[in-house]
């Protein structure tokens, strides 16, 4: 398995990767001699306490996606047994490891409040891809390791 | 929101796919006026979804009549109760 391996910052355990549109859309374009969007790089926080990724709002017009659902998410502002409704859509995400890239075709992504600067954390990897990976947090070395 | 006629058409069949106990907690894809089929999973659906509609917009719905929630630890951007 390919890994990564970073330092904890004061953002917590982040990574680099890329999100496009998924492999199913990718085939849908290709197929009518469409161009497929460039994939868009962002910094994204590792989240074991989210059950879906979710990235800056930004990243969806530019992969010129519409969500395919909407369901009910509770957020850090919503009141207990006020769930709200968010959007849900599909996209791919790569994480890459030295020279290898893996790539998840199919993420349910939901679009997320976060700040589109550089630098920034602009995403956070839920549950979902963290299900097909191996999360170690080494936190007295202020290190961690993502196997995929 | 994008899906606002594929969300009206789920809620006027959902009743319909409820009498079915087979359909409860699968997937309804919806296009337009119509649901296009039920599917065990989500990518199931999604698949048929891009192979019958192409790029156009379609709906993929659990059938439940009770939605759970989950929790998305940032706030999101469109939030109606």
């Amino acid at each position: 398995m390919p890994i990564v391996t970073g330092e904890i910052t004061r953002d917590g355990a982040t990574i680099v990767l890329t999100v496009g549109v998924s492999r199913n859309r990718q085939r849908m374009l290709e197929k009518v001699g469409h161009p497929v969007p460039s994939r868009i790089t962002v910094r994204a926080e590792i989240d074991t306490g989210s059950f879906a990724t979710g990235f800056m709002p930004e990243v969806f017009p530019l992969l010129g996606i519409e969500p395919f659902r909407d369901i009910l998410v509770r957020t850090p502002s919503t009141r207990v047994g006020e769930p709200c409704r968010c959007d849900q859509y599909d996209v791919s995400v790569t994480l890459v490891s030295a020279d290898t890239e893996v790539v998840f075709p199919s993420v349910y992504a939901i679009k997320g409040d976060f700040d589109a600067e550089p630098g920034k954390v602009q995403a956070i990897i839920g549950r979902d891809i963290l299900a097909r990976c191996i999360f170690s947090y080494f936190g007295p070395d202020k290190t961690f390791q993502l196997a995929f | 929101m994008a899906l606002e006629h594929e969300l009206e058409t789920f809620q006027r069949e959902l009743p319909t796919l409820l009498q079915s106990e087979g359909n409860r907690g699968k997937f309804a894809l919806v296009y337009g006026d119509a649901v296009s089929g039920v599917f065990t999973t989500v990518d199931e659906a999604l698949d048929v979804g891009y192979e019958l509609f192409g790029l156009k917009s379609f709906l993929v719905k659990e059938i439940t009549d009770r939605e759970e929630s989950q929790f998305f630890s940032r706030n999101v951007s469109r939030c109606q109760s």
